[in-house]
């Protein structure tokens, strides 16, 4: 995710392994991040992932998604924020709970690690993973591979920023508020 | 618990142990990995190779609601072609079957979190009455910004129509009932749900899925889920949106809310990970689970010159506290202290022989602590009423928010009287935070391309 410049806030178990694994220091920045990421977490010195807090502490990342659409120009609700959810090795009953209220925000979440108990219902699964987009915006979807589920997310984020009009602005733009509000009338 | 049949639990023969580095990619694990084989601990990474899944259960089409069953609906290796005629003995399909086991799922998850919540709300509430001398209201600056979602005046009128302050002591009580009023409300919704920025908000009244009081919701669930309820699976995916709802924008966030206020806002903290935080020459205690109203009272004591006096007459140079699990998030995030390992990790820092004692409270607790514990001098000790482990000889000191100052007391003496250890090597790792214009200036410019939220 943060060789394609997505940046990463991670809670729970997740945090640790990502802490352990040295992404969480404004070093690891220059080292692994795609060259917009790492400009970034150079100039206001933070690391390419984010330590948010335990797992009852994923009210944080919901906080964080609602900042940014109340901060302007990405969109007047979650679902329309270049963001993905994601459990990458999914164990407990309290990731199922999370992964849906992050869906019912309007976030398209992955599972990945082991599948989700639903592979056995086909028709309710597609309910999960397709038709609830249509209420919510966001939906589930799993994949075990873990390239391919961080590419899934990245296409997923993709296709919000093409819904924003703003999949092509990788120049480097000063934005003022007054901007970001054009862009939100857009 | 019993304390007779202590024994090392021998690995059983697999017939090829896979390498340590196919099971974990972290180094300290690998070589905690090979030290359990060495020493035949046996762990999870044993456990994993000769368990076989339920081939029916990872497809989520068993039922075990009733005692008709349980009623199995494997989907065939080919697929269904043409109508699928899966039903259990009442007539159940696999959707509704699959719907109604992830729906329990959803209440499980929920119940966990919300009841975590419940627990840190009560001792807020005890605080604020000062009922307890042992929390206090910390972070009062966070309590006036929250207050005002749980329909709490943070002003007043004075007598000549003039804006004062509200007393916060004031403040506090009443954001503490309010707070706790939100588990057992019958109708109405979850208060802190308007946080959502308004279109969402609206969406989900108009779906009928605002969560209208927080136990009621997974109390439905338990209910639409018993043979013959509901039995379509649209209308469980409903109750079930509902009650995570409940839980992310209601038990969870206010177990957050007021964990800030109690113990104060998480900030920007530099400090270390895994399982070579633990010293040779400290008692090392480490705290697992998840409620930070036990750690945040274990800190304290740790930090008593008396206790600190203990620990040298064991001949130890201090007390050398770290986490495991989302304790060790709240410890990391509040204190800066070490973060020794996660859920995968808990039999590992057992093995490494320098852990005097693991306290534990409640979630993702693995049983077999007690038995690895077993083969080492470390002392397991439950704290909470809800989770006591049968296996192995673990100590029981129970942790009440009235007399939390004094329970923590015990339990850090227990670690300390239990000194003799041995050491690993060190990783680094940190936590940080920004502000949103930053984020949202360089989404819309391109230079990050969006975020992801990676939990579990």
């Amino acid at each position: 995710m943060i060789k394609n410049d997505v940046i990463v806030l991670a809670t729970g178990c997740t945090a640790i392994a990502v802490a352990k694994a040295g992404l969480m220091t404004p070093e690891a920045a220059k080292v692994y991040c795609g060259p917009g990421l790492a400009e970034v977490c150079e100039t206001v010195g933070i690391p390419p992932v984010l330590h948010m807090g335990s797992c009852v502490d994923n009210a944080r990342i919901l906080m964080a998604a609602t900042e940014v659409v109340k901060a302007g120009g990405l969109g007047n609700d979650i679902s329309e924020v270049p963001v993905a959810g994601s459990a990458p090795e999914w164990m407990s009953e309290k990731a199922i709970s999370i992964g849906h209220y992050f869906v019912t925000a309007g976030v398209y979440t992955v599972f990945g690690g082991t599948a989700l108990p639903v592979t056995g219902a086909p028709v309710f699964q597609n309910h999960l993973f397709n038709e609830l987009e249509g209420l919510y915006g966001g939906m589930w979807d799993m994949e075990e591979d873990p390239i391919k589920h961080a590419h899934k997310m990245i296409a997923h984020i993709d296709k919000k920023r093409k819904a924003l009009g703003i999949d092509k602005a990788r120049e480097r733009v000063l934005m003022s508020m007054a901007d970001r509000r054009e862009l939100e009338a857009a | 618990m019993a304390t007779e049949e202590v024994k090392k639990v021998v690995v059983k023969k697999v017939k090829q142990p896979p390498r340590p580095e196919d099971l974990a990619l972290d180094v300290a694990s690998q070589q905690m990995i090979v030290r359990s084989r060495e020493m035949e601990v046996e762990t999870i990474f044993d456990r994993a190779q000769t368990m076989k899944q339920c081939s029916i259960g990872v497809q989520g089409t068993c039922c075990k609601n009733c005692a008709q069953g349980p009623c199995r609906l494997p989907l065939p290796k080919g697929g269904i072609e043409g109508e699928d005629t899966r039903k259990g003995l009442c007539g159940a399909t696999a959707q509704t079957i699959a719907a109604r086991n992830f729906a329990r799922m959803v209440a499980g998850g929920a119940a966990a979190h919300s009841d975590h919540g419940r627990a840190v709300a009560e001792t807020f509430l005890a605080a604020a009455r000062k009922e307890t001398d042992d929390y206090h209201i910390k972070d009062t600056k966070k309590l006036l910004e929250i207050a005002p979602d749980y329909g709490v005046d943070i002003t007043v009128e004075g007598e000549n129509g003039e804006i004062l302050d509200r007393d916060t002591d004031e403040i506090a009580v009443e954001v503490g009932e309010n707070a706790l009023a939100q588990w057992g409300q019958q109708s109405g919704e979850v208060c802190t749900i308007k946080r959502a920025p308004a279109a969402r908000y609206e969406l989900w009244k108009k779906l009928g899925v605002a969560p209208r009081g927080i136990d009621r919701e997974i109390v439905e669930i338990m209910h639409r889920t018993h043979i013959g309820v509901d039995q379509h699976y649209e209308n469980l995916t409903q109750q079930f949106s509902r009650a995570a709802i409940a839980d992310g924008w209601g038990g969870s966030m206010i177990a957050t809310d007021l964990q800030d206020v109690l113990f104060g806002c998480p900030y920007p903290v530099k400090s270390t990970a895994n399982l070579g935080v633990l010293r040779e020459d400290h008692v090392n205690l480490v705290i697992h689970g998840h409620e930070p109203l036990l750690s945040e009272m274990v800190v304290q004591v740790a930090e008593l010159p008396e206790m600190i006096e203990l620990a040298r007459q064991k001949g130890a140079k201090g007390i050398q506290l770290s986490g495991i699990c989302c304790t060790a998030n709240e410890l990391l995030m509040r204190h800066g202290i070490p973060l020794c390992g996660d859920f995968l990790q808990q039999e590992l820092a057992i093995i490494t022989g320098a852990v005097d004692a693991m306290v534990v409270d409640v979630q993702c607790i693995m049983e077999n602590i007690a038995n690895v514990a077993e083969c080492f001098h470390t002392k397991i000790i439950t704290t909470n009423p809800k989770a006591r482990i049968e296996s192995g000889d673990t100590i029981h000191i129970e942790f009440d928010e009235h007399t939390a100052f004094e329970d923590a007391k015990k339990i850090v003496r227990t670690a300390i009287e239990n000194f003799p250890n041995r050491e690993k090597e060190v990783h680094l790792g940190g936590t940080f935070r920004g502000s949103y214009s930053t984020l949202n200036d360089n989404i819309i410019n391109g230079r990050i391309r969006g975020i992801a939220g990676v939990v579990g």
